[in-house]
């Protein structure tokens, strides 16, 4: 009998939260991954006022200077501080990251779920129009829509969330007609429950998680893909610190040997995406009861 | 008494989890006798898969590992063998089945591509007579229309087929022991009678012996010519089937026999069918005493003391149990 | 026959994702706000004359539905516009320059595929041992590096420091000369004719950016190929074949490997689509000459056509390319049913 006890009280503890987090903090390349976010929110939030110099202050008395104590990331060809760009530019790369994902999510996922749990003619069409989106290969999409909106930071952003939604449109469609299938689904629809209702307080909610996963790691891609559209000149416009656009403007300095203008960006975007997938992999390893191999 | 082919003594075999170390094989003895049928009966959870897969040697490690314990087959010691040799050792003298023929077949190559593979391996003999051999096995199983069951895919072919296939791949190379983990009870009741008598067909052809893994007493009973109980990981008790069909010693086996309802029994709604009160101890816990002391209607003081040794009664019939000493 | 139908059934299925394609890109280069001819023209030649000239030149004079309806007219006589840019036909310049990414993509699918798959069995049969974790650094940094830095990145190390790589400047070193066109593809046209020495130069070009666009898509492919590996071992069909004393490097490459491959295999239509995409970035820095540089250089230039016709152009390489996945899988997964 108290072994009964006993054993219900440990599975509601698997279910909390609380357990879930203290599991994904023991996940140490999560952690890992949660520290560098932390450092990237630090930067996203009070980038500029971290900054030692003005980012758009030029000095050509001290252009391409290598890294020194007095500029520790170097000086770029106007003589602006390498350092002070790259923080003050975190919060154009990263918030382009974000609203790309939200747009994707916001616009792709209610389309899944409804797509999944309706089927039939909706679902048909719902999936042949993300088909065709699906037919671009992604970086072309989002190059055609850029060029038709004009470049800009926030257009390449919408390019990006544009070419997100069938991603997230799939992953919630699937999720949906699995939560259709359960039986507490199943018996809400014979009891009478509105669809509405349904969706909204059973399908949704369980589709949040692999939504979530989903959503983390895209943030990170979508920091190099925004970094890729401003490197071809169709995202940010000169003279924005976003991190892609200055390995754009160092990229003619670097065969003769100033590397540094080029290196550290890379350096910060490679920091960026790793941080998101690590966190969007611990999540998921968390979430995932059958990866938590014993 | 025929000569014991296989010999178990005092296998403990552990898993470290996260929930802490279970001791899912805690204290196995056994003997399976030359040419005749060992069946090893109890519930599930009891030890019984682990133990046969200790046998094997294909307990994954990590977490679980063979902590004690000598597994005699023909004077050697399995668990002192090296891998290589251990692997020398499997389908070739013991082979084993699983429970779940749908999926122990690889899905993407042909049926007689994957017997040859196991045929070539263990008799060192070209492909083409790999082949015929394969042919012969699944003629001996029964398989109709062997030739083409060939080249087709596991997903060709019904359930019950493929545990006629595994059956042949297992006996292929005429091994000396079979061990079949529950081989019929994911298979229809009608399948399941023709499986189990060609299982005691091909024993009686071949020589082999077999170890039968079942939860099932009727099975026991048709099929085993001993049998060995578990319960909590131990062997509770050992004897050949007519005695312990007779004279059940274990208070567990003796619940055991008691909570089948008989055919006979004149059946009536007040009347209750008669279950082992309680619940088995978890493998997690290591119990003061006798494991069945919380659900045994015998219970006395030495039982949640001293855990009770295996003890030969008479012949033949040993058993763990403070009331038998 | 069944190949025969699926097949035909899948490319009228195709069809009409490509008229799709078609239409959304269409729309959104001609509808969407911002004045092509003004672009062009720039305001020192904005005279209504010009203006109206250049409209017609264009084809703007029209209403849009007529438009689109002349450009698949164009499109279906194989006629993808006038480059302004570049001064040729749109469709003979994306002609004479795809072979130059054909091999170039090629190239990194190849690198990609011989180095990945091993990679993956040996990070997925060594999980969380030393080669696992060695192995997923490289991953990790695979995936999280922008194509473009990467690049630039390889010429620094190996071109201005060490000295091994030739410059980015294109697909064969200055002093060679180019081979007499047979395929467009250097390394095949060169030992056609016999020139050893620009063979050994075209491939030495391809070195870096080869790597530069397969790193990417080779992390995934490992991490993905590993996480199959971990799961297809566990499943019921390995244990039997350890029951039966199966060797370990038999399981691992006949009977694991095959099945833990065909996720990945799933996804190769989409990782050449990444190439594709990838190959964009790639050629802009080594300067390759390819359909990709002529992408940039046309957005660059506001050269519509060119951007538009390149587009197309990919939107039909990647449907084939799709379809000939499609059809692979029955051939390689015996349990997928034609319907």
């Amino acid at each position: 009998m108290r072994e009964m006890e006993a054993e219900q009280k440990t599975r509601t503890d698997t279910d909390s939260l609380r357990y879930k987090f203290k599991l994904f903090i023991k996940n140490r390349l999560a952690l890992v991954g949660l520290i560098i976010l932390a450092v990237v929110f630090v930067l996203v939030a009070f980038g500029p006022t971290l900054s030692p110099y003005d980012a758009f202050g030029t000095d050509f008395a001290v252009k391409l200077q290598s890294p020194s104590s007095a500029h520790p990331l170097g000086t770029d060809n106007y003589g602006r501080d390498v350092l002070s760009r790259i923080f003050s530019g975190a919060r154009h790369t990263l918030l382009a990251a974000v609203i790309s994902v939200v747009i994707g999510l916001v616009l792709g996922a209610p389309l899944g779920v409804i797509s999944g749990y309706f089927g039939g003619k909706v679902d048909l069409i719902s999936m042949r129009g993300v088909d065709i989106l699906l037919s671009f290969p992604p970086l072309i999409l989002a190059m055609a829509i850029v060029s038709g909106l004009g470049p800009s930071l926030l257009n390449a952003a919408v390019a990006i969330g544009i070419s997100y939604i069938p991603i997230f449109a799939r992953v919630a469609r699937s999720r949906a007609v699995q939560v259709k299938r359960t039986d507490y689904v199943q018996s809400a629809i014979a009891l009478g429950s509105s669809r509405a209702r349904i969706i909204l307080t059973d399908v949704l909610p369980n589709s949040m998680t692999p939504l979530i996963v989903q959503a983390t790691i895209y943030t990170g891609y979508g920091i190099l893909w925004v970094a890729a559209l401003s490197f071809i000149g169709l995202g940010a416009k000169l003279p924005t610190p976003e991190w892609g656009l200055m390995i754009s403007e160092g990229r003619q300095y670097i065969i003769t040997g100033e590397w540094w203008m080029t290196v550290f960006p890379g350096l910060f975007i490679m920091l960026g995406v790793i941080g998101f997938t690590l966190i969007g992999d611990g999540i998921r390893e968390v979430t995932n009861p059958r990866l938590r191999l014993k | 008494m025929t000569e014991a082919l296989l010999e178990i003594r005092n296998l403990h075999t552990y898993f470290k989890t996260d929930e802490g170390l279970a001791r899912a094989v805690d204290g196995v003895d056994l003997i399976v006798p030359g040419g005749q049928t060992l069946g090893l009966v109890g519930e599930s959870g009891c030890g019984k898969s682990v133990t046969a897969l200790s046998i094997m040697r294909l307990i994954p490690d990590p977490p679980g590992r063979i902590v004690q314990g000598e597994i005699m087959l023909e004077g050697r010691d399995l668990l002192k063998l090296t891998e290589h040799e251990m692997r020398r050792v499997r389908g070739k003298t013991i082979a084993m089945i699983f429970q779940e023929p749908m999926t122990a077949l690889n899905p993407v190559y042909r049926i007689g591509s994957q017997m040859a593979e196991v045929i070539q391996l263990h008799q060192k003999v070209g492909r083409t007579e790999a082949i015929n051999r394969a042919l012969e096995m699944l003629n001996k199983v029964g398989i109709a229309d062997p030739e083409r069951r060939l080249n087709e895919y596991p997903h060709e072919i019904s359930g019950g087929m493929r545990q006629r296939v595994l059956i042949a791949m297992a006996l292929s190379s005429h091994p000396k022991l079979v061990i079949a983990d529950e081989p019929t009870t994911a298979l229809d009741v009608t399948i399941q009678a023709q499986i189990l008598d060609l299982i005691n067909a091909l024993k009686d052809e071949m020589g082999t012996s077999n170890l039968l893994i079942t939860h099932d007493l009727g099975v026991i009973f048709e099929m085993a010519q001993w049998v060995a109980v578990m319960y909590a990981g131990k062997v509770v008790e050992y004897a050949s089937a007519g005695d312990l069909f007779d004279r059940p010693l274990h208070p567990y086996t003796v619940g055991l026999m008691e909570s089948i309802p008989h055919i006979d029994q004149p059946v009536s709604p007040d009347k209750m069918l008669k279950a082992i009160p309680g619940m088995v101890p978890s493998m997690f816990t290591e119990v003061e005493g006798c494991s069945f002391q919380d659900r045994c209607s015998y219970v006395f003081d030495r039982c949640r003391i001293e855990e009770p040794q295996f003890i030969a009664v008479n012949s033949g019939h040993r058993v763990r149990c403070w009331l038998h000493v | 026959m069944d190949l025969w139908r699926y097949f035909l059934r899948r490319i009228i299925l195709t069809i009409p994702m490509v008229f799709g394609a078609l239409v959304i890109m269409f729309t959104v280069t001609r509808i969407l706000p911002g004045d092509p001819v003004m672009m062009i023209l720039g305001p020192a030649h904005a005279s209504p004359e010009n203006i109206a000239s250049m409209r017609k030149l264009m084809g703007l004079d029209h209403s849009v539905p007529v438009q689109f309806i002349l450009y698949l007219g164009q499109l279906l006589r194989g006629d993808l516009g006038f480059s302004y840019h570049a001064g040729n036909p749109v469709s003979q310049e994306l002609l004479s320059r795809f072979p130059a990414t054909f091999e170039l993509t090629t190239f990194a699918f190849i690198i990609m595929v011989v180095f990945s798959l091993p990679m993956g069995v040996v990070s997925g049969y060594y999980r969380n041992k030393t080669p696992d974790n060695a192995i997923s650094v490289f991953t990790v940094m695979g995936i999280s590096m922008p194509t473009f830095w990467l690049g630039l990145l390889l010429i620094y190390i190996f071109f201005y420091k060490l000295g091994l790589a030739p410059p980015p400047m294109g697909r064969l070193s200055a002093e060679v000369e180019f081979p007499a066109t047979v395929t467009g593809l250097l390394l095949v046209d060169t030992l056609v004719a016999g020139d050893f020495q620009a063979f050994l130069s075209a491939l030495h070009q391809l070195i870096l950016p080869g790597v530069t666009l397969a790193f990417f898509n080779m992390a995934i492919i490992v991490r993905t190929l590993k996480a199959d590996l971990i799961e297809t071992l566990e499943e019921d069909y390995i244990r039997t074949a350890k029951a039966m004393g199966i060797g370990i490097r038999k399981i691992l490459f006949r009977h694991a490997f095959r099945n833990a491959l065909l996720p990945t295999v799933t996804m190769l239509g989409a990782i050449y689509g990444s190439l594709l995409g990838g190959a964009v970035l790639t050629e802009v820095v080594f300067s390759w000459p390819g359909v990709g540089l002529y992408a940039v250089e046309s957005i660059t230039y506001l050269d519509y056509a060119g951007l538009q016709g390149f587009i197309v152009f990919y939107v039909v390489i990647f449907a084939i390319v799709n379809l000939l996945v499609d059809l692979s899988y029955r051939w390689i997964d015996p349990r997928v049913r034609l319907d």
